[in-house]
């Protein structure tokens, strides 16, 4: 039963994808449905997925392998897998997928088109986070950013193309320092373990690299800047400063549910890729350079925080606090601990929750206000009390109160970096300087909510549409979800926490 | 009913849950439903007291979050100190739920209001089960929030709108601090349960520094939530809000959760002195700072904020000088006088239809008769007046400080007795004494929902003193102390309680001297810059916008720059060459797709032909 599951679950949009171009251009109800179920059946199947995981075992879990293309130097591996670390990311996927396509009601130029590329980004990132061979995960890598050049350059605002070629540009700048890093850890994984044939199956080359004998055959410098590069391709996904400007472009001319799909999940495969192939097959190296992670880490949640306060623009100032936010992942992570592994798994999961919902209630305020623009909204608690209510709770997530997600992976985080203080120096000072980012991310979060939500009700916001029956699938689902896992986080450490044992173990030994 | 004590703050949540999905339709029900949960509350609450002073404990736990080999816990645990926080905190609650239902009655969102006010009872209740620091922060965190949502509750006006903002961000700072402070205290024991953290503290496991760290850490926190110097710039502002908010949140119990907090922490201020004189410190420079500005301060709720402020630095004062029971006294006898003055002042508020500006006050006294004489008990209450509350528990803190025997502390204590005394008085002769100043018509009484909370309040500002007293040998201190090694608690002789109602003789008798016939003193033309500094309250907010926000706002515009120019700047030019280049290499397609596979595809081959070519692959 669960031979192919994996390969079902991450086909089955793309199937779906196949299955609307069949269809009728003019039947947009058709199609919507069409869309829908296809997103929601994948949800169904990553549940499904999430039920025969087992938390308390080691090592990858429902796991294919098929041999596929022999390049005589080296071979490439059909192999999926999950683990406790891409379990969480594959129900985030699903779940941010369907409310997305769900929530795409707005959409109404080529909607064919439109849904077809948002299934085959769905395969794609479900693809990153079950791929277990280098050249596959490539792939799919690839095949999520071919939708999102198109999405953003055809649906989008009016600064659409510039914000789509500057996505270009920097994936572009990433995906080539990719294939190369992966090609190099190829290679070299092979030369350090004297074989003949090179394996891109990250399980093998970590094998490879964990060898002992390692460091008299490849030199620190070459494993340093392996590490390195692994790390810079990932980075602009993340985004890490100064690779960021991408962001608030995309994220503010994108169409809603895009955003939600590039906020929510997308910047996590950035944070996937450092983790699964930069800790995953050089931990040494990830020990090494922890310092540098981690005051990458407090720099990106200090200089998106004060970012965001300064923005005139709500959309603006959430992705500039969105960039802040993931700070906290590279934080948790480089400090190698037990929490902070964990913290960073939690901050995956539980932003890709709280950004799609910002984002969303973002783009419904617009929807009703054609405004953006902080200093033209005001009093939306008495037009749109509901919806305004929603804009705080999801401001409460995101700033880290507790009994929502948010506060989990940042207790988990700074337990962590406190914590890390034999490994990185001056630890304590890199963790005082994140918690004074906590601060500054409650700061620009309420002067969004007072801006938007408080003051005198504006004449030209009166009688504006609540809540509408369909907006409540994102709202409720979104931060229910994310109130589940703050309330009890066992729900999700129960998944992770095996896993995390064996990062940090191998980190030790 | 000990070990269901938990049922006690799942009541409340139980009417915010349904408040919140049915509010809309139940408008006139809400204030019952609210009500009723938090009479059930103070009923449970009542028993587990009982129970737990006939000698019962009990505790349970249940797995949370597993981090590696370590299960964090959740659960309750009721101790001597947390039963009785229970019925203070049900008792003032209840009864501000009770008097906002004709104070609120008005109100078109009195359903979202009470809401808010069940949600903080319950938040402030599983503040006071909570077993582990973790836990406690998770509730300290969401009584923030409602204190947030209520100061801001007419969101509407732009000063309630700023107010809550600041008492959100003021209070974080301290919030962060705990949280370092219990990362901390965990990283080192390895435990977020008070029990194992401090037993491991004791066994000297943890170094000397780290204790005092980790204290002073914890203790930022309780500056932030009971507006202790210098993080008090909060508090005032927070009297935007309601004044039943004011008086269950701003003066009862949420910022008492300070003095709490250093309380449930108490073995690490033990075993750390220095931690043990910051925190002396601080509370005695807040109470005669904040007792300062009260004194020229010309509206009713804001000087009672003031107070409030003055009376928590007492309470850390006491706390700092090894007196854990006096601090905690006083902390029970307060929340019952000063939610007593708030919502007599409340009172006052509603018959002048919302104003709160004493020079327009004066002469209620025959107007809102029982008003006026709670408003008087509160007043002597907190004045330390034998025999009412405030007097014993003022009585403990000062023998603590006493028996301490530092000369600045004492010198503070003693001025700050003379001051509450002073504008204590000021604030009751400028309000009922005298004739009426105000423009609204024949302002009186508000009806039973109002009075009879303050009648009750009264009766507890009198009478809540005799649980720490000579004649039954100072029972509160065997209650809360047994079984907990925190050093003698020093008691007042006669000599001390002779001296400390002299000093509050002074102040009072100089009040009725200045102001006994209701009018302006004439202070503010004889001392010009002293009453312009404290008109002022010393200019802190001024500095802190000077030295902090406008700092931190240019140097965001800093970063915007950056960004914009630098960063930019750099990616749009290589990227206007990387595109250069792309047209001129594929000029039959000009489509984006080819650009993009361009870019990415070029890019890579060449990098990997060069690596390639160093590491020798292809030679």
């Amino acid at each position: 039963m669960t031979g192919n599951l994996l390969s079902v679950l991450v086909f089955l949009p793309l199937a779906g994808a196949l299955i609307l171009l069949m269809l009728p251009r003019e039947n947009h109800g058709l199609i919507r449905s069409m869309a829908g179920g296809t997103a929601l059946l994948t949800l169904g199947v990553s549940l499904f997925a999430w039920s025969r995981f087992d938390g308390a075992a080691s090592g990858m879990q429902l796991g294919e392998s098929y041999p596929w293309i022999d390049f005589g130097m080296a071979a490439v591996r059909y192999e999926l897998g999950v683990d406790g670390l891409s379990m969480p990311l594959l129900v985030l996927t699903t779940v941010i997928a369907a409310i997305a396509v769900l929530a795409s009601v707005k959409i109404t130029e080529r909607v064919k088109e439109y849904f077809v590329w948002m299934l085959v980004l769905t395969t794609g990132l479900l693809g990153v986070f079950t791929a277990l061979d280098l050249f596959l995960f490539f792939l799919f890598f690839e095949l999520t950013l071919i939708p999102v050049f198109f999405l953003i350059s055809i649906w989008g605002g009016k600064e659409r193309n510039r914000a789509a070629f500057k996505f270009l540009l920097y994936t572009g700048l990433g995906s080539a320092v990719m294939f190369v890093a992966f090609i190099a850890l190829a290679f070299t994984g092979a030369e350090a373990a004297a074989s003949a044939q090179a394996s891109f199956n990250m399980i093998v080359l970590a094998d490879m690299f964990a060898n002992p004998a390692i460091p008299e055959v490849l030199g620190t410098a070459v494993r340093a800047g392996l590490f390195a590069a692994v790390v810079l391709a990932f980075a602009v996904k993340l985004p890490v400063f100064p690779l960021h400007t991408w962001l608030p472009a995309a994220y503010t001319q994108a169409p809603v549910p895009v955003t939600m799909i590039l906020a929510g999940v997308m910047s996590k495969m950035g944070a996937y890729g450092v983790l699964r192939v930069g800790y995953g097959i050089l931990p040494d190296q990830a020990a090494t350079f922890a310092a540098v992670i981690a005051i990458f880490g407090v720099i990106n949640i200090i200089y998106g925080a004060c970012l965001a306060l300064v923005q005139t623009d709500l959309k603006m100032l959430i992705a500039y606090g969105s960039m802040s936010h993931m700070g906290i992942i590279l934080l948790g992570a480089a400090s190698y601990t037990q929490a902070g592994m964990q913290g960073a798994i939690f901050q995956m999961v539980s932003h890709g929750l709280i950004a799609a919902l910002l984002f969303f209630i973002a783009g419904a305020l617009y929807e009703r206000t054609k405004t953006g623009a902080l200093s033209e909204l005001g009093g939306l608690s008495r037009s749109v009390p509901v919806l305004a209510g929603f804009m705080l709770a999801a401001a409460m997530a995101s700033l880290g109160l507790p009994g929502l997600s948010g506060f989990v992976s940042e207790l988990l985080a700074f337990m962590g970096i406190f914590g890390a203080g034999d490994l990185i120096p001056a630890a304590a000072v890199i963790g005082i300087i994140g918690v004074i980012g906590m601060i500054l991310t409650a700061g620009y979060l309420l002067i969004a909510v007072q801006r938007t939500a408080f003051g005198e009700m504006k004449e030209q916001f009166k009688g504006l549409p609540d809540v509408r029956p369909g907006e409540y699938v994102p709202l409720i689902g979104l931060l229910g979800l994310s109130i589940l896992i703050g309330v009890y986080p066992n729900l999700l450490s129960d998944i992770i926490n095996t896993t995390v044992i064996d990062i940090i173990t191998r980190a030790g030994g | 009913m000990i070990q269901n004590a938990w049922l006690i703050p799942l009541l409340p949540l139980a009417a915010f849950v349904i408040l919140l999905l049915g509010g809309r339709q139940l408008k006139q029900a809400a204030p019952v439903i609210a009500i009723a949960s938090v009479a059930g509350a103070f009923v449970l609450s009542s028993v587990v007291l009982m129970e737990r002073i006939g000698g019962d404990t009990f505790a349970a736990t249940v797995r949370w979050l597993t981090i590696g080999p370590v299960d964090v816990t959740m659960g309750f645990e009721v101790t001597a100190l947390n039963s009785l926080m229970l019925f203070v905190v049900t008792a003032v609650s209840l009864l501000v739920h009770i008097f906002s239902k004709r104070y609120m009655a008005e109100d078109g969102r009195i359903h979202v209001f009470y809401g808010y006010l069940t949600f903080f009872t319950f938040s402030m209740l599983g503040l006071v089960l909570a077993p582990n620091l973790l836990q406690l922060f998770i509730f300290w965190e969401l009584v923030g929030l409602c204190s947030f949502l209520l100061v801001g509750f007419w969101y509407f006006k732009k000063e309630a709108a700023d107010a809550a903002k600041k008492a959100f961000l003021v209070t974080r700072i301290g919030d962060v601090g705990l949280l370092v402070g219990l990362v901390l205290l965990f990283n080192a024991t390895g435990s977020f349960e008070y029990g194992a953290a401090f037993a491991a503290v004791e066994a000297g496991e943890v170094s000397g520094t780290m204790v005092t760290v980790i204290a002073l850490c914890i203790f930022l926190g309780a500056v932030g939530k009971s507006a202790q110097f210098p993080l008090h710039v909060w508090l005032p502002d927070a009297m935007e809000g309601p004044t039943p908010v004011s008086a269950l949140i701003h003066a009862a119990t949420m910022v008492a959760a300070g003095v709490y907090l250093v309380a449930v922490t108490y073995p690490l201020f033990l075993a750390s002195g220095t931690a043990l004189t910051v925190v002396a410190y601080t509370g005695a420079i807040t109470a005669v700072f904040a007792a300062s500005i009260a004194l020229v301060n010309t509206d009713i709720k804001r000087v009672l904020a003031y107070s409030t402020v003055s009376q928590l630095g007492l309470m850390m004062l006491a706390l700092g000088t090894a007196g854990y029971v006096a601090g905690l006294f006083h902390l029970m006898t307060h929340a019952f006088f000063k939610a007593l003055l708030f919502l007599a002042a409340g009172s006052v508020i509603l018959a002048l239809h919302h104003r709160q500006d004493i020079t327009r006050m004066g002469g209620l006294w025959h107007r809102m008769r029982t008003t006026a004489v709670t408003f008087l008990i509160g007043t002597l209450a907190i004045a330390g007046i034998f025999p009412l509350a405030g007097f014993w528990s003022k009585e403990a803190v000062l023998a603590a400080v006493w028996a301490n025997g530092d000369v600045v502390l004492i010198t503070l204590a003693a001025l700050t007795t003379v001051l509450t005394a002073f504008y204590m008085f000021r604030l009751f002769f400028r309000v009922f004494a005298g004739t009426y100043r105000g423009d609204v018509e024949a302002p009186a009484e508000n009806g039973k929902t109002v009075t009879v909370p303050l009648i009750v309040l009264a009766v507890f500002a009198v009478t809540a003193g005799f649980v720490h007293f000579p004649l039954n040998g100072y029972w509160l201190e065997g209650f809360m102390t047994a079984g907990l090694n925190y050093g003698d608690q020093a008691h007042g002789g006669l000599g001390l309680a002779a001296v400390s109602l002299l000093l509050a003789a002074a102040g009072a008798g100089l009040a009725w001297r200045l102001y006994g016939k209701g009018e302006e003193s004439g202070m503010q033309e004889k001392v010009p810059a002293v009453h312009h500094l404290l008109e002022n309250k010393y200019y802190i907010d001024e500095i802190y916008a000077a030295v902090i926000v406008r700092p931190l706002m240019t140097l965001s515009r800093l970063f915007v720059e950056v960004d914009r120019w630098i960063i930019d700047g750099a990616v749009n030019f290589t990227g206007a060459i990387t595109f250069r280049t792309g047209r001129q290499a594929g000029k039959q397609h000009n489509g984006q797709l080819q650009t993009y596979g361009l870019v990415s595809v070029a890019g890579g081959i060449a990098l990997i032909a060069a690596v390639f070519a160093v590491r020798g692959y292809f030679g």
